[in-house]
């Protein structure tokens, strides 16, 4: 018998899956052939050589799980929002659902709210002034009185002319300090002739 | 510790119970570190792939089918992030020995695979995890389903997907690759 499929006999029968009636016959190979048996001595202390595979201290597996832990939390969390894809595609929805509600409130608050409407929020001002124009329009007497009172009010509000422009620029001694002696010869030549003097000689 | 039975714990983590799954992670931590430790050949990237494995189960979990076994799910789930991982490592580590060429950069390596040196038991494991290392991917899913986590071909084929004469196909041609590299080695501890 050839030796190329006693050498797979062999393999399968240190796996335990060699039939009895196999395992016989490679028994009987194995008594009249050297070379096999070289072979299968070669298989056998290459099995014993195998080294045990490496395991680790109960700490390293606890560190293990540890981080495992963690990355399947990961995993998780990364999970939730596909989830919640439901409410997301219609996140233009829910944003204009939050709009009206928040008009509808403010609504609510502006014209409905309990002593008042935005009529009476700004008619206390409006109608004492309305009812005097109207007055004033049926009598020249009161009209007279009311211009007159809407201007001294007018001048009160606004800022005096005189009181931006009261210093005048040739009292500020700094002026007349900054001009070059050219400058000060043609401001005399002008004032002169403006007075009739025909100037510096 | 959730001492409830695996049903119980898978039911309620399809129903997003993420107690039951911490459970069913204190149940097969082990083992499943064990698989990816054994593809990757190294602690760091275990440590990474076996917490990628966990999360890939949590995200699909409601999709696993009620009535099937749950160790074979996550099983295939560790043997498909890990060759995903060979895969990926296996591009990169070819466009760094492209580079390398380019560059006529010598890397100044030994030969994994040489004998000289001890020829202790000690060396036999390390050059066994190297050669380990170097087996095709889905070789090397076989060989570790079975050798090490003892499953059986039948059990190994359901996690891969493949027949039983595939998974007894890629055990001997695995251990005739292991033993051809390893050989020298195998010599000096027989002797």
């Amino acid at each position: 018998m050839r030796c190329e499929p006693i050498e797979k006999w062999l393999s399968d029968d240190l796996d335990g899956a060699l039939s009895p009636q196999r395992k016989s016959r490679l028994e009987a190979h194995l008594r009249e052939c050297r070379d096999c048996r070289g072979y299968r001595a070669d298989l056998t202390r290459l099995q014993a050589g195998i080294p045990p595979s490496a395991d680790r201290s109960p700490e390293y597996w606890a560190s293990f799980e540890r981080r495992l832990e963690s990355k399947l939390a990961i995993v998780d969390r990364a999970r939730k929002p596909a989830r919640a894809t439901f409410f997301a595609g219609r996140r233009w929805a829910w944003a204009a659902a939050g709009f009206l509600v928040m008009a509808a409130v403010g609504v609510y608050f502006a014209v409905s709210r309990p002593g008042g409407t935005l009529e009476t929020a700004w008619a206390p001002y409006e109608d004492p002034l309305a009812r005097l124009l109207l007055e004033a329009e049926a009598d020249p007497e009161v009209e007279n009185l009311v211009n007159r009172e809407l201007q001294a009010s007018i001048a009160d509000a606004t800022p005096g002319v005189e009181d931006d422009y009261a210093v005048p620029i040739a009292a500020d001694p700094l002026f007349w300090e900054s001009l070059s002696d050219a400058e000060l010869e043609y401001i005399a030549v002008e004032l002169e002739r403006e007075s009739g003097n025909g100037g510096l000689k | 510790m959730d001492e409830r039975p695996e049903d119980d714990l898978v039911e309620e983590a399809r129903r997003g119970g993420r107690e039951a799954f911490a459970g069913l992670v204190r149940l097969y931590e082990r083992r499943v570190y064990g698989v990816v430790f054994r593809m990757a050949g190294d602690r760091s990237d275990a440590d990474d792939l076996a917490q990628e494995v966990f999360l890939t189960a949590w995200r699909s979990i409601a999709s696993f089918r009620r009535g099937s076994s749950f160790y074979t799910w996550i099983y295939r789930i560790a043997v498909n992030v890990s060759l995903t991982f060979l895969r990926k490592r296996r591009r990169e580590k070819d466009r760094a020995e492209f580079q390398e060429n380019i560059a006529g950069v010598d890397t100044g390596r030994d030969d994994p695979f040489s004998p000289e040196g001890s020829s202790s038991r000690a060396e036999l494991r390390v050059r066994m995890d190297e050669a380990i290392a170097s087996l095709p991917g889905h070789f090397r899913a076989s060989f570790v389903l079975v050798m090490d986590q003892g499953l059986s071909h039948a059990d190994a084929a359901g996690i891969l997907g493949c027949s039983e004469n595939t998974v007894s196909w890629r055990m001997h041609k695995a251990r005739k690759i292991l033993q051809a590299r390893l050989k020298p080695y195998l010599g000096e501890v027989r002797s």
